[in-house]
């Protein structure tokens, strides 16, 4: 790479004999100094972003294996322009917007980036910019800094010197190294399986936190990308087995055909961030903002929902619920429709196509996001109505379009189908961040909803704003339910939060009325319909919650989902922390790795 | 001249640099804080710890608060008092947690975190 070397910050003549030994020097020096500061700086960035000691794991292995994570671009970038010093610049301004972006998810989320978050990226346009825009506190500066950063790189690199062309061949391996550096570490190999290893990050189970304190950010980002490259989800057969004999009885009677002999429409709602706010101290006094979901659940017709995550990654959620299987099976998986591609992909949508229903999904966002458009497609879903179905007519409510608008495009559907529909709706109105100033439809309705007393301003706008949209969506769901009963036809619905909301301010100043945290929370969920059955009114999983509506709907016949409602109901009347719990949930993650793989019916021969 | 004007901008362009390379990896303010123990076996926390800190050479009456945190929880307001002074936190600390002495406009002084090592059998 020496050969390389003349020219840089100083522009010297490094054909001019004797004499070029001098700015071959400095420009070696300054490469050096540059890579030392450059590796510093990012270790800066990425302690600040954590909030933690500048000190904290600060070693040279640390540091060093942080900074090493951008070496094949920086490479590359060398390689194609000639230009070292701006190449820097370019991948620590990109590292530093990462840096910044885990920062604000630390604050909104409580965690911060993962590899996964990249996925956005890859389907970046308009309306992620809009989702993930608006945690922004303040657009203009960071509009500020992108120009900023993008003068100074295009000022590096027009001020900067290029190597001169004669370096040709040293030019071409730095490029050629480059490249190779930049495809092992896509295809997760050697050489950085042998460094970037499990001693070095320390990952926990737990979350993706300890691993960016112990490691870096950069080092625990690639650690995942060899992590997930390399994982093949194993299938435990002898868990399998274990269940299914265990099982057999119970799912040998299966549901039973609808009373009328008519199939029944089903809606399933995820509801964005649907929760009871009387699980929260102080407020049950303070009236009720979801009366219409909480007469249902009185009458027995739902409960309480364990969901696989909080604040954010809806997909988690909505992924076990429409499919059936938890995420838990799947252990590398943290956001199912992009970390789990698949031609064809198991679960409601496909089944009920398969008895004769048309499927339709609706969601007042872009398709891309979440890469649902794709996803959807595997899973059996014939239309996908997105953001641009809801400009004809929809109203936004707050920062995004209502829960109404969707209301009506579900109710608009249902008229228009000529078999009986599935609908899976995903609303977007109660969607954070909830500190925004959006005007609201309905002023005076925000401004009476009460709060309880000696909350800081910052949470008490977070909660008021977020109540103002739940009650919101509480009244579309009765509008829904009348809706559905005045068609004369048999009808399921199947309504559920995805997640608490992220207001840890909120949390912090009121706490929960259990003395639990907000992650371990649950939400509400519902089965309503007039099929005469219902669904009892137990705790369950988002994964039980479709095998139940199955039932309620007098759908019978697919062998996965009697597994997983019998199992399900067994596993609520059991200790959770007992043997036979444990045994039963690996079953159930058996199952779902087998379902996912094509193979579940090998074992029911 | 060309080349001058270009060397000249690099090394101001290395200085600002290595200004804030050396801002991010030390304490903003000329005060000290210790947190002992500093480091802790993995299987041994929660931790109790102990904090001293030292504000005295910053100028002005007032005196500093103390916030605490694990890793991934907000900050708490744990102790508000003088310049300087020490105080012992209970069995809390996991791996991550962090002291941030502030001035009490909110200024962030300096900032201690916990660290761990595995436990090897």
């Amino acid at each position: 790479m020496n050969a390389a070397t003349p020219s840089a910050v100083s522009v010297p003549q490094p054909g001019a004999g004797r004499r070029a030994w001098w700015p071959r020097l400095a420009w070696a020096a300054g490469a050096l100094l540059c890579v030392v500061l450059y590796a510093l700086l990012l270790w800066g960035l990425d302690r600040r972003a954590l909030g933690v000691a500048p000190g904290a794991y600060r070693t040279l292995a640390n540091v060093g294996l942080n900074a090493a994570v951008a070496l094949p671009w920086v490479l590359l970038l060398w390689g194609l322009t000639r230009r070292l010093f701006s190449s820097l610049l370019l991948v620590l301004l990109l590292q530093a917007a990462a840096c910044q972006a885990s920062m604000v998810k630390q604050q909104v989320l409580g965690t911060p980036l993962i590899l996964q978050d990249f996925y956005f990226l890859t389907s970046f346009n308009r309306a992620s910019l809009e989702v993930l825009g608006s945690y922004l506190e303040d657009a203009r500066a960071f509009a500020l800094a992108c120009v900023a950063g993008l003068v100074a790189v295009v000022a590096a690199f027009r001020i900067e010197s290029p190597v001169p062309r004669r370096a040709g061949a040293a030019s071409v391996t730095v490029l050629a190294a480059g490249l190779a550096l930049a495809l092992s570490q896509s295809l997760a190999t050697w050489p950085w399986t042998a460094v970037y290893t499990r001693e070095h990050v320390r990952p926990s189970a737990l979350g993706p936190e300890p691993a960016v304190l112990r490691a870096g950010l950069m080092s625990s980002l690639v650690y995942k990308h060899l992590e997930v490259a390399n994982t093949v989800y194993k299938l435990d057969e002898e868990a399998l087995r274990a269940v299914l004999a265990a099982t057999a009885a119970e799912r040998a009677g299966g549901a039973a055909a609808p009373a009328s002999g008519e199939l029944p429409d089903i809606v399933v709602v995820l509801s964005e961030s649907f929760m009871d706010p009387h699980i929260l101290s102080g407020m049950e006094a303070l009236g009720d903002v979801i009366p219409g979901a909480r007469a249902l659940i009185r009458q027995g017709a739902g409960g309480e929902m364990v969901v696989p995550t909080y604040g954010g990654g809806t997909v988690r959620t909505e992924f076990e619920v429409l499919t059936g299987m938890p995420v838990s099976a799947f252990p590398s998986v943290i956001y199912p429709y992009a970390d789990m591609s698949a031609r064809r992909m198991p679960g409601l949508p496909l089944l009920l196509r398969g008895r004769g229903y048309a499927t339709v999904a609706i969601h007042a966002n872009s398709g891309a996001f979440w890469n649902r458009t794709d996803t959807y497609k595997s899973m059996g879903i014939d239309r996908f109505l997105t953001e641009r179905a809801f400009r004809e007519g929809g109203k936004k409510d707050g920062g995004w379009y209502s829960d109404a608008s969707m209301t009506d495009l579900v109710l608009r559907e249902l008229e228009r189908a000529d078999r009986p529909l599935l609908v899976v709706a995903v609303s977007m109105e109660n969607h954070g961040p909830y500190d925004s100033r959006a005007p609201v439809l309905d002023e005076a309705a925000r401004a009476a909803i009460r709060l309880p007393e000696g909350l800081p301003d910052g949470a008490a706008t977070g909660l008021r704003n977020y109540l103002y949209h739940l009650a919101n969506a509480d009244r579309e769901l009765v509008r829904l339910l009348d809706g559905l009963r005045a068609r004369g036809r048999p009808f399921v619905v199947v309504f559920f939060g995805d997640h608490l909301p992220a207001l840890p301010e909120a949390y912090e100043a009121l706490s929960f009325v259990d003395g639990r945290r907000a992650q371990e929370q649950t939400v509400p969920w519902l089965i309503v319909g007039d099929t005469g059955r219902r669904a009892a009114g137990r705790r369950l999983h988002a994964w039980e919650l479709a095998a139940e509506a199955l039932e309620v709907a007098g759908i019978g016949g697919d062998p996965y989902y009697d597994l997983v409602r019998v199992a399900g109901r067994r596993l609520a009347a059991l200790p959770p922390g007992s043997e036979e719990a444990r045994l039963l949930r690996r079953g159930v993650e058996a199952a779902a790795v087998a379902r996912f793989q094509g193979r579940f019916e090998e074992f029911l021969r | 001249m060309k080349v001058a004007w270009r060397a000249g901008v690099g090394v101001v362009a290395l200085v600002v640099a290595a200004g804030v390379a050396a801002r991010l990896q030390m304490d903003p303010a000329p005060v000290r804080l210790e947190l002992e123990p500093e480091r802790v076996r993995a299987c041994e926390t929660p931790a109790v710890t102990r904090v001293r800190w030292d504000a005295t050479a910053l100028r002005g009456e007032g005196g500093v608060r103390l916030e605490v945190n694990n890793l991934g929880r907000p900050p708490k307001l744990w102790v508000q008092g003088g310049k300087r002074g020490s105080a012992e936190a209970g069995k809390w600390a996991h791996d991550g947690y962090t002291v941030t002495l502030k001035a009490l406009d909110g200024r962030v002084l300096a900032r201690r975190t916990l660290a761990s090592e595995p436990c090897r059998r």
